[in-house]
């Protein structure tokens, strides 16, 4: 408003005419009578998300390149939120387990979502294993369930409703893409089976939500391959 | 009227939504004037813009707000505007009903895809503050509008939009506006924003959608 007054006094009458008159044809350039000002009606490009998992079964960490941040996976929380990140970029980061370290990058494609998943190897070092997703089947009322075989001494890795030995998902290669379904929002027990034969505990996951997606790794274990669920959880 | 215009009689009705709400003669004159004609409590707060995540927290908008409270006149600001979080509102407002106003500015209508994951994540961090609320909710989607104009509208996005909304606002109502025209049956300024007439017949149209909802059934005063 000063800045305003002081121009009105500083120029000629003609000159703030021919600027009053500037702005105002700028602005029906601009905006057409009675339109809304345009806006963005979306991103450039889809969101990416990144995640990693601990799948080794005791204490883990990742520090991103660059921060001072780290994240804590215990076993008890075996995996971090998806996090949105830019697409097409790489990250890079650190993953420590005790006296261990193993260097990480990943580059997230638009509309995928990335987890980087640690693993132990069969001599005692970190391992990991990058599987990209990108869901088309998001659906609120629904219950989405993903499932990796990443456990190569498990063959013909199946799911199955524990007790009931209703197949979920049958015989998945071992392979890093997603085998997936919808399910029901229900109390659901999962039992890993290897050439037809349930090996481990069963699985207690809960009553699953309405809307929620939750992901299921067989990964390698002794003396016989593991299997677990974590829940799939945007960050705030 | 409709003839079941009394089961909104007394019912605290609060609707947000983006810019479908923030001019003259757009919804929030239409629908808010059928919702207070039927007897409702209405609050409407509009953000040009505005997609369904930037009501979780605060968030500026670009392009203009609006607010409307009862028989009052609205208020329009022409440009900028800022959300206020729908937690806030809810507890400000405790309404029986939020009915939301939003899909066109999740359609990315100008981009070659719908971005589908940053739709998701817009919505499901949006319904999920509002599952944790526990208020009833109906969700209007977007109209066909015109094809082309300044947004580059086209009925096969906007369709995938609406089938996305569809199955991703639970636990709101969704009524699919879709199914309240035919293509172009409503002209429109710029591809997106209706004519004065069209916005009279889509709120309309909203009101005889969302007074046969089981859901305003069960909320109705007795």
């Amino acid at each position: 408003m000063m800045a305003a007054a002081a121009l009105r006094r500083s120029l000629p009458f003609a000159a703030r005419v021919a600027g009053a008159l500037c702005i105002l044809v700028a602005q029906a350039m601009a905006v057409p009578a009675g339109a809304v000002e345009l806006y963005e009606t979306g991103p450039a490009e889809d969101a990416a998300f990144l995640r990693f998992v601990n799948a080794t079964g005791k204490a883990l960490e990742v520090r991103p390149e660059g921060s001072g941040a780290k994240l804590a996976l215990p076993p008890g929380q075996p995996a971090s939120d998806f996090v949105a990140v830019h697409a097409g970029k790489a990250l890079r980061g650190t993953v420590t387990l005790g006296k261990q370290s193993l260097a990480t990058e990943t580059t997230v494609q638009p509309g995928e979502f990335a987890t980087v998943v640690v693993l132990g190897g069969p001599d005692g070092s970190l391992m990991q294993q990058t599987l990209r997703d990108s869901p088309d089947d998001f659906n609120a009322m629904k219950v989405t369930l993903v499932f990796y075989s990443l456990a190569s001494q498990c063959e013909q890795a199946s799911v199955q409703v524990a007790g009931r030995g209703i197949a979920l998902f049958e015989q998945a290669a071992t392979a890093v893409a997603p085998a997936r379904r919808q399910v029901n929002p229900v109390p659901l027990a999962v039992q890993l089976a290897c050439g037809g034969r349930p090996v481990g505990a069963p699985v207690d996951i809960g009553r699953l939500q309405a809307g929620g997606r939750y992901t299921l790794f067989a990964v390698p274990g002794v003396p016989v391959p593991v299997l677990f669920a974590v829940t799939d959880v945007l960050a705030p | 009227m409709p003839a079941s215009a009394s089961l909104l009689a007394g019912l605290s009705i609060l609707m947000i939504g983006d810019s479908h709400l923030t001019s003259p003669g757009y919804l929030i004159d239409t629908l808010h004037d059928d919702f207070v004609r039927q007897g409702a409590v209405v609050h409407t707060v509009g953000v040009c813009g505005s997609n369904p995540g930037d009501w979780v927290a605060a968030t500026a908008g670009t392009c203009g707000a609006a607010e409307r409270r009862g028989n009052a006149p609205a208020s329009f600001l022409p440009s900028g505007g800022t959300t206020t979080p729908i937690t806030n509102l809810i507890a400000a407002d405790k309404p029986d009903l939020v009915v939301v106003v939003m899909g066109d500015t999740l359609a990315s209508y100008d981009k070659p895809a719908f971005q589908k994951a940053w739709a998701w994540q817009r919505t499901s961090q949006f319904t999920k503050t509002l599952a944790a609320a526990g208020t009833a909710c109906v969700w209007v989607g977007p109209a066909w509008g015109t094809e082309g104009g300044r947004y580059n509208k086209s009925f096969a996005r906007v369709t995938q939009v609406s089938t996305f909304l569809a199955s991703n606002v639970a636990p709101c109502s969704y009524i699919d506006s879709l199914k309240l025209s035919a293509q172009g049956q409503w002209p429109t300024t710029d591809g997106q924003h209706l004519t004065a007439p069209a916005y009279r017949q889509w709120a309309t149209a909203i009101d005889h959608a969302i007074v046969a909802l089981p859901l305003v059934h069960g909320l109705a005063k007795k």
